[in-house]
C-alpha cells in the first residue's frame, strides 16, 4: 500500500493550484481515494479564515470591534439561553429524578423486608422518558450524576453509587456488554483510591482477599497482553483465569472498595435505551445479575421511550420474574418545550425573540415531526447565529440587558469609540419600523423628526436607549396581557372551543398584524362571556385579576386602582340587604328578555344598532352585579388591544424581533429532491440565464444543459425507457445547438454526452439498470415535488 | 383502420424543416402550434403523445398521420415552397423549432425510428425532393384528430387568414365522422405524476426493440477526450454560480465552529467546491477527505485513516464501534495533539457507504466534540438514510449547493450503462468473486496484482492494467509454484479459467505468441482489493 499511505499534501500548495485540474483530478483519483491533510498545512495557507468565520459586513467597512463585539455577544447570549435550556430540563425532572434516588436507596430495605425467593430479583426502575430516544442523553446522564453524587448535607443523597451507563451501541452481544459494564464500574473507582489500585500488586496480600486482588491485577495485565502478546511469546505466564467479561472481576472489585464505606454502595446499571438493546442479550444479563445478586447489590434501571407492553413483548417471563419493577415517569418533551417557550418568549426581556413565522416553524417542527428537544435547541441556536452573523446592528441586541442609563453611557462610549460608524446609523435609519416611527412624529413633532434624521448622536446617545427601554416595558405589558388573556380563558373552562394551549394562543397573537383588538374572534368571545357571568364569579374574577396585576406591579399603577374600584362596588353589592336583592332581582327579571347577542350571527346594521342599545342600557338600568361585570369586560377588551399590540408597530422592532424563515427552512427541513428537480427542469432558477427562458417546464431548449434535456425527455417515458430510442431523442435535441462553424456534431459527441448525462441520471437515482430487456432501463420517479 | 389516409413512406417524412421566414410569422404559427397541441392534449383521442418512448401498435397508424403537427404548420406558411434540405443546413435556420416540446418531439421520433432501422443514417440519405404537395395533403388529413370543432374551427380560420389557403374546410367535413370514432377510445394517457406510475403499471407497456449495438463501442479514453472538446454549456453562468456559493465559506466555517455539521445537497457535483472550502478554510486541523463514491471504500479504511494517517496512532483494530470511540475519546480528551479534525466526505451516499454500520459509525464521529464535518449527497433519496437517532447525531445544517458541475469523476467508476469499461465486473465484483474462492486461489491472484503493481508503479501508467505489465504463463506459473499455491500445470489451469471467466484476469498473446496475463483494472481499485481481501 506504498500509494495509499502517502501523505499528499506535503508538496506546497501552490504547485498543486498550478497543475490543471484535470491532472489534479487524476492524481486524487488513482492514488488516493482518501486523502489526508496534516495540520502543518496551516503554516502554509496564509489566507486561514479568521474570528470563527465572522466578517466584517457593510462590505468590510464595519470596525473589526463591532464585529468581535457580535461574535463575542453571540457567545454570550447563547450560553445564558443554553443555560436556561438545560435548567429548565433539569429542574422539570428534579421530583422524578429525586423519587428514582429514593428507589436506589431504598431497594434493600425492601428486600429483607419480603419473602425469601428461591432466585434474587433485582430492583428495576423502568423510566419513561418520552419517545424521542436522542433526547434521552442529557437525562440519563442527569439521573446517573445525581446518584453517583457523594452524600452530603445539602443534597439528601443517603449514600454514594457505583453506576454505569450502557447504552445499547455499546451492547452488541453479552460479551461485550458485561466488559463495558465493568470498565465502566471500574472507572467509577473513587479518586483516593486509583493510586491504591495501580499498587494493588504490592499490598496484594494485605488485604482480606487475595484472589479479588489477583483478579484486578489480572484484568490489567490482560489488556497489557493484548499489546504486547506476540512479543511476550512463549514466555507470557498462564492465560489469567479471569477475562475482562468476567463477572468475577467485578465482585473481587467490589468486595475491595465496599469496605470503605459505611454501607453497602449500590452498584447501579443504566440502561439508557432499553428498546434498541437485543432481547435475547438483555435475558441474559438478567440472569447473570441476578445470580450474582446475592453478593453484589446491582440495580437497574431501564429507560423506556414506548410503553411497559414493550418489556412483556421482549423478555420471557422468566427474564421478566428475575426483575422487581418499579416505574417512573420522566416529564414529556412537550412540557419542556412549553416551559422553554415561556422562559424565552415571553419571560426573558433580553433575547432575541422570534417573530410568528419562525415561531410557528418552531412549533411545527417539534409537534409535528419528532417531540425533538435538541433540534429546538438547533433552531434557537441557529437564529441567534444568524442574527449576530449577519444583521451589523445585532451589536444593540445585548443591550437589553442593561437599563436605560448604562446604555447611554455605553452607546456614548461606543460612539466615541467609533465602534458605531456612520454605516451602523445609516442602516438604523433605513429600518422600516423606524421610516414608520418618523413618519409618525412628522404629523406631531416634525422638528424632533428631523433632528433624529440629522442628529447622529442625538439619535444614538438619546433616542436609541429610550426606544429600547420601549420595546423591554412592551415584553412586559405583552406578557401581562398575555396572562391576563390565559386568565380569563380559564374562566370558562366549558367552553371548549375557546379553549387553546398556551403556545397557540402566543402564536395566534403574534400572527395577528394589528394586534389583539375586536378583530381577533376569541377575545371578542371571551369579553361578550365576561359581560354576562353572575354575581359570585365577578368575585372570583376580580380576585384573580388583583393576584395577577400584584404580580406585574410595576406596568402599570393604574389597573390596580380601577380594580380597587370595582372591589369597593362588589363589597357593597355583597353587603347590601334583602330588600336592595329583592329589587335587583326584580329588576333583573324585568330585564331577562333583553338579548346579548355573542356570536356574529346576525350582522345587519339594525342588529348592531340593537345591540349597542341593549348594552347601553343594561348598563344604566342592569343589576349592579352585571354592571361591575359589563365595566370589567370593556376594561379586558381596552387592556387587551393596547397590550397585546402587535410588535411590528413599535420603532427598532427589528433589533429584537427574529422574523426571517427562509434561512431555517432551508438549512433544517431542505429537500434536496426538488431542488435537483428544479435544476433539472427550471435551469435558469439557478443559472439565470437569458437562453433558457421557457413559460412551460415540459418544453425542451437546445441551449439547455445535456442532462436537463435528457431529462425532461425521461419525464415523457414509461416504466421502461429503451436506452436506444432515448438516445436517439437525444441526439435531435442535441443537434439544433448553435455550434461553431468548422466545428459540425460528430456522432460519437452526441453519444459521449448521452452516456455522461444518463450515468448522471442514474447516480441521482431516477433510473436503474435492469435485465428485463435488453439495453433498458426502469424509470425510479413519478412525479415532480 | 380504414382512414383516408395518404400514405408516406418513412424515407419521406421530414425531420427538420427549413424555413426562412420573418420573426413575426414565425411567432404566430408558434402560436397556433401551441394551440394545436393544447388541444389535442385535452381530447386524448388516439393520442399516445406522452408514453414518450413506448411504442404503441394500435396508435401507430394514427400517429403516423399525424407525424408532427408542430412541423408541418411551419412547413405550411412557408409558402416558397422551400424544399427540405439536408439536416445540416438546420444549425443556420433552427429557429424556429426551437420551442419544440419534447412531447411532440418524441412521437415525431418516434415513428422515425420505429420503421427506419437507423435513424441516422436515414437522416442522412434523406432525399431533399419530397414534394411540398404531398405533404400539404398529408397535413390536412392529420387535422382531423382533434374533435373539438368550435376550437378547431377557429384554429383553422387563423390558418386560412396566415396563408390564404381554403382548401382545408373541404376535408374537414368529411373527417367528422372519423373523429367520433377515435372519441371512443377515450384515453388516459395524460396523467402526470405518481399517477403516471399505478396507470402504467398494468398496462404492458411497448418500447422498441432496438438495442444499443446499433451504436459502436466508445472507449474510455475516446469517451474523455470528446467530452474535453465538447461544448461547455453555460460556462459563464456555472462560473457565478460557483463564486457565489464561494462566497459563503466563512459562513460554512463559522456554522462548522457553532457544533453543527453541513451537508450539501443540489444538482452538479460539489466535489470541487468542498475541496476548495477545504483547503482554503478548513487549515487549523487535519483533514480527510474521502471520496465516498469510490466504489470499495468502507468504514474501516476511513477509520484507519483517521487514527494512522492524521493523527499517527496505532490502533489494535478490533471492532469498528471500538475504533471509532477511541477517535471520539482523543477528540475528548485534555493532552491531545490536534485540536479538532476535519473530514470531508463526497458523497456521504456512495453505494458503499450507505449500510447501516458505516452511517452508525460516522455518525458517531460527527457528534463528537471537536470532530467537524463536512458532507455531500447526490441521490435523491438520500435523506431516507438516517432515523432519527443519527440525524440528531448528525446534527445537520442543510445547504443547496447547485453547482452544475459534471459529475464526470463520482460516475467514472463502475456505476455507467453505457460505456463499455472493459466488461469486467468492476472492483466490487472482483471482490465477492474473490471471496468466494479458496486461499490458494486468492493466492495466485494476489501474485499476478503485486507483479502488476510494481511493474505500474515503474511504468508510472496510469489507467487499466494491460499485457505489458503482465506475466507470461511459465511465469507465472513459476511464481506460483514458489508460493506453493498451485503444485501443478492443470491446477494453475483451473484456477486461470475461473477467473477468467469472471473476467478478473485477461490474456493477451504477444507478437511472438507467448500469452501474457494480466488484470484489466486500474491501480488504485487493484490496491484496494488486495488490501481487502488478501
Amino acid at each position: 500500500m506504498p500509494g495509499k499511505r502517502r501523505r499528499p499534501t506535503t508538496e506546497p500548495k501552490r504547485t498543486k493550484k498550478a497543475r490543471g485540474k484535470t491532472n489534479e483530478k487524476k492524481t486524487n483519483l488513482l492514488r488516493l481515494y482518501i486523502k489526508v491533510s496534516i495540520a502543518q498545512r496551516a503554516e502554509q495557507d496564509s489566507q486561514e479564515i479568521l474570528n470563527e468565520g465572522f466578517q466584517q459586513l457593510f462590505n468590510g467597512q464595519e470596525p473589526i470591534e463591532s464585529m468581535l463585539f457580535r461574535k463575542d455577544s453571540f457567545k454570550k447570549v447563547w450560553d445564558s439561553v443554553n443555560n436556561d435550556i438545560s435548567d429548565i430540563l433539569l429542574d422539570m425532572n428534579h421530583t422524578a429524578v429525586e423519587s428514582i434516588c429514593q428507589f436506589v436507596d431504598k431497594s434493600h430495605d425492601v428486600e429483607e423486608s419480603m419473602v425469601a425467593l428461591p432466585f434474587h430479583e433485582i430492583p428495576t426502575g423502568l423510566v419513561f422518558a418520552g419517545i424521542n430516544t436522542p433526547d434521552h442523553d442529557t437525562q440519563f446522564a442527569h439521573i446517573a450524576s445525581k446518584l453517583k453524587e457523594e452524600t452530603t448535607t445539602d443534597n439528601n443523597r443517603k449514600q454514594k453509587n457505583f453506576v454505569c451507563l450502557l447504552q445499547s451501541k455499546d451492547c452488541a452481544n453479552i460479551k461485550n456488554m458485561l466488559r463495558t459494564m465493568i470498565e465502566r464500574f471500574l472507572a467509577n473507582t473513587p479518586n483516593a483510591l486509583t493510586t491504591d489500585l495501580e499498587n494493588d500488586t504490592t499490598m496484594a496480600n494485605n488485604e482480606e482477599s487475595e484472589e479479588d486482588e489477583e483478579d484486578d491485577d489480572d484484568m490489567i495485565r490482560s489488556t497489557e497482553r493484548a499489546a504486547t502478546s506476540y512479543r511476550l511469546g512463549g514466555v507470557a505466564a498462564k492465560p489469567s483465569k479471569c477475562l475482562p467479561y468476567d463477572m468475577k472481576l467485578l465482585e473481587g472489585w467490589y468486595k475491595h472498595h465496599q469496605q470503605r464505606y459505611a454501607n453497602r454502595p449500590n452498584l447501579v446499571i443504566i440502561l439508557q435505551d432499553f428498546e434498541s438493546f437485543e432481547p435475547a442479550i438483555l435475558q441474559d444479563f438478567f440472569t447473570i445479575c441476578s445470580e450474582y445478586r446475592s453478593r453484589l447489590p446491582i440495580i437497574c434501571i431501564m429507560g423506556i421511550a414506548t410503553s411497559t407492553e414493550i418489556l412483556h413483548q421482549s423478555l420471557n417471563k422468566s427474564t421478566i420474574g428475575l426483575l422487581r419493577i418499579e416505574k417512573f415517569k420522566l416529564e414529556q418533551s412537550g412540557v419542556w418545550f412549553n416551559r422553554v417557550i415561556e422562559k424565552i418568549f415571553l419571560d426573558s426581556t433580553s433575547t432575541l425573540k422570534f417573530g410568528p413565522r419562525p415561531y410557528k416553524f418552531l412549533l411545527d417542527h417539534f409537534y409535528l415531526y419528532d417531540f425533538s428537544m435538541t433540534k429546538v435547541t438547533a433552531s434557537i441556536k441557529y437564529a441567534l447565529m444568524h442574527h449576530f452573523y449577519g444583521n451589523p446592528l445585532s451589536i444593540f441586541l445585548p443591550l437589553l440587558q442593561m437599563d436605560e442609563f448604562d446604555m447611554t453611557a455605553t452607546l456614548q462610549q461606543w460612539m466615541r469609540s467609533e465602534l458605531i460608524n456612520e454605516h451602523h446609523i445609516t442602516h438604523i435609519r433605513m429600518l422600516g419600523s423606524f421610516k414608520n416611527y418618523i413618519e409618525s412624529l412628522v404629523e406631531t413633532d416634525s422638528k424632533k423628526a428631523l433632528r433624529l434624521l440629522e442628529d447622529d448622536d442625538y439619535l444614538i446617545t438619546e433616542v436609541i436607549p429610550s426606544l429600547l427601554c420601549d420595546i423591554k416595558m412592551y415584553q412586559k405589558q405583552f406578557k401581562m396581557g398575555f396572562n391576563l388573556l390565559v386568565l380569563l380563558q380559564a374562566q370558562f373552562p366549558s367552553f371548549s372551543s375557546l379553549h387553546k394551549s398556551k403556545l397557540m394562543l402566543l402564536l395566534e397573537v403574534l400572527e395577528s398584524k394589528d394586534g389583539l383588538g375586536e378583530n381577533i374572534d376569541m377575545v371578542r368571545k371571551l369579553v361578550s362571556f365576561v359581560r354576562k357571568i353572575d354575581t359570585e364569579h365577578v368575585g372570583r374574577l376580580l380576585k384573580e385579576i388583583r393576584q395577577l396585576l400584584q404580580i406585574y406591579d410595576d406596568v402599570n399603577n393604574s389597573f390596580l386602582d380601577q380594580l380597587s374600584i370595582w372591589d369597593k362596588r362588589y363589597e357593597q353589592l355583597m353587603e347590601a340587604d334583602e330588600a336592595y336583592n329583592a329589587r335587583m332581582n326584580k329588576k333583573a327579571k324585568k330585564l331577562e328578555g333583553m338579548v346579548l347577542e355573542n356570536e356574529g350571527s346576525r350582522h345587519t346594521e339594525t342588529a348592531k344598532k340593537v345591540q349597542n342599545e341593549s348594552l347601553e342600557h343594561l348598563k344604566r338600568k342592569g343589576t349592579e352585579a352585571s354592571k361591575i361585570a359589563m365595566d370589567i369586560a370593556e376594561w379586558c377588551d381596552k387592556t387587551l388591544g393596547h397590550l397585546l399590540r402587535s410588535f411590528t408597530t413599535l420603532p427598532l422592532f427589528e433589533l429584537v424581533y427574529y422574523t426571517n424563515i427562509k434561512l431555517h427552512e432551508k438549512s433544517f427541513a431542505s429537500q434536496p429532491r426538488a431542488s435537483v428537480q428544479t435544476a433539472l427542469t427550471q435551469p435558469q432558477h439557478y443559472l439565470n440565464c437569458p437562453c433558457c427562458s421557457i413559460e412551460k417546464s415540459d418544453q425542451i431548449i437546445a441551449s439547455e444543459h445535456d442532462t436537463c434535456i435528457l431529462y425532461k425527455l425521461y419525464l415523457e417515458c414509461g416504466r421502461l425507457i429503451n436506452l436506444y430510442d432515448w438516445f436517439v431523442a437525444f441526439g435531435c435535441m442535441i443537434e439544433r445547438e448553435k455550434r461553431p462553424k468548422n466545428k459540425s456534431l460528430e456522432e460519437n459527441e452526441v453519444q459521449a454526452r448521452f452516456i455522461r448525462s444518463v450515468a448522471e441520471l442514474q447516480f441521482l437515482g431516477f433510473i436503474k439498470p435492469t435485465q428485463r430487456k435488453t439495453d433498458h432501463v426502469i424509470r425510479l420517479t413519478w412525479s415532480n415535488i | 383502420m380504414s382512414l383516408p389516409i395518404h400514405s408516406q413512406t418513412d424515407q419521406e417524412i421530414p425531420i427538420h424543416i427549413v424555413s426562412s421566414i420573418s420573426s413575426k410569422s414565425a411567432l404566430a404559427e408558434e402560436k397556433i402550434a401551441r394551440q394545436l397541441r393544447s388541444i389535442t392534449k385535452k381530447t386524448k383521442g388516439s393520442r399516445y403523445v406522452d408514453l414518450g418512448l413506448t411504442v404503441n401498435k394500435e396508435s401507430s397508424n394514427q400517429s403516423k398521420r399525424r407525424t408532427s403537427i408542430t412541423e408541418d404548420e411551419a412547413d405550411e406558411t412557408e409558402e416558397t415552397g422551400e424544399s427540405l434540405s439536408h439536416y445540416r443546413s438546420i444549425h443556420e435556420h433552427d429557429k424556429e423549432n426551437v420551442d419544440m416540446s419534447g412531447r411532440t418531439m418524441f412521437t415525431f421520433q418516434q415513428q422515425v425510428k420505429k420503421s427506419s432501422s437507423n435513424m441516422l443514417k436515414k437522416v442522412l440519405d434523406d432525399e431533399p425532393t419530397t414534394s411540398t404537395r404531398t405533404k400539404k395533403t398529408t397535413k390536412i388529413t392529420k387535422k382531423t384528430v382533434e374533435p373539438n370543432h368550435a376550437k378547431r374551427r377557429r384554429v383553422e380560420r387563423q390558418m386560412e387568414l396566415l396563408k390564404g389557403d381554403n382548401s382545408s374546410s373541404e376535408e374537414f367535413e368529411s373527417s367528422e365522422d372519423e373523429e367520433e370514432k377515435k372519441e371512443k377510445k377515450s384515453m388516459f394517457h395524460d396523467t402526470e405524476g405518481y399517477e403516471r406510475y399505478f396507470q402504467d403499471l398494468h398496462t404492458s407497456s411497448k418500447t422498441s426493440n432496438n438495442t444499443l449495438s446499433k451504436l459502436q463501442v466508445l472507449e474510455p479514453q475516446e469517451f474523455h477526450t470528446i467530452l474535453s472538446n465538447a461544448p461547455d454549456k453555460h460556462k459563464q453562468e456555472i462560473e457565478i454560480l460557483s463564486e457565489m456559493h464561494k462566497q459563503h465559506f466563512p459562513q460554512w466555517f463559522f456554522e462548522l465552529q457553532s457544533g453543527f455539521n453541513l451537508v450539501f445537497y443540489g444538482y452538479g457535483s460539489k466535489r470541487k467546491l468542498l475541496n476548495e472550502f477545504a483547503e482554503s478554510a478548513l487549515t487549523d486541523g487535519p483533514l480527510i477527505v474521502v471520496n465516498g463514491f469510490f466504489p470499495s471504500i468502507s468504514i474501516k479504511d476511513i477509520l484507519l485513516k483517521i487514527t494512522a494517517g492524521a493523527l499517527g496512532k496505532t490502533v489494535s483494530t478490533g471492532q469498528i464501534s471500538d475504533h471509532v470511540k477511541f477517535i471520539c475519546d482523543y477528540f475528548e480528551s485534555e493532552e491531545r495533539e490536534f485540536e479538532g479534525l476535519y473530514i470531508v466526505i463526497h458523497n456521504l451516499d456512495g453505494a458503499n457507504l450507505r449500510n447501516e454500520r458505516t452511517q452508525t459509525a460516522l455518525s458517531m464521529l460527527a457528534k463528537a466534540n471537536n470532530i467537524h464535518l463536512v458532507a455531500s449527497v447526490d441521490h435523491i433519496n438520500s435523506g431516507l438514510l438516517w432515523d432519527n437517532v443519527k440525524s440528531s447525531r448528525f446534527n445537520w445544517i442543510w445547504h443547496d449547493a447547485t453547482t452544475f458541475d459534471d459529475y464526470l469523476v463520482e460516475t467514472s467508476f463502475e456505476n455507467s450503462l453505457l460505456i463499455r469499461t472493459g466488461e469486467l465486473g468492476g472492483a466490487r465484483g472482483a471482490k465477492f468473486v474473490l471471496e468466494s474462492l479458496t486461499s490458494n486461489a486468492r493466492g495466485v491472484f494476489k501474485i499476478l496484482a503485486e507483479h502488476q503493481l510494481t511493474e505500474m508503479e515503474l511504468a508510472n501508467m496510469e489507467g487499466k492494467g494491460n499485457e505489458s505489465v503482465g506475466l507470461s504463463y511459465s511465469q507465472y506459473y513459476q511464481k506460483c509454484r514458489e508460493g506453493f499455491f498451485v503444485s501443478s500445470d492443470l491446477a494453475l489451469k483451473t484456477e486461470l479459467t475461473e477467473f477468467r471467466d469472471h473476467k478478473l484476469i485477461a490474456t493477451k498473446k504477444n507478437i511472438d505468441g507467448t500469452e501474457f496475463f494480466y488484470i484489466p483494472l486500474d491501480k488504485s481499485t487493484l490496491l484496494n482489493i488486495i488490501e481487502l481481501i488478501l
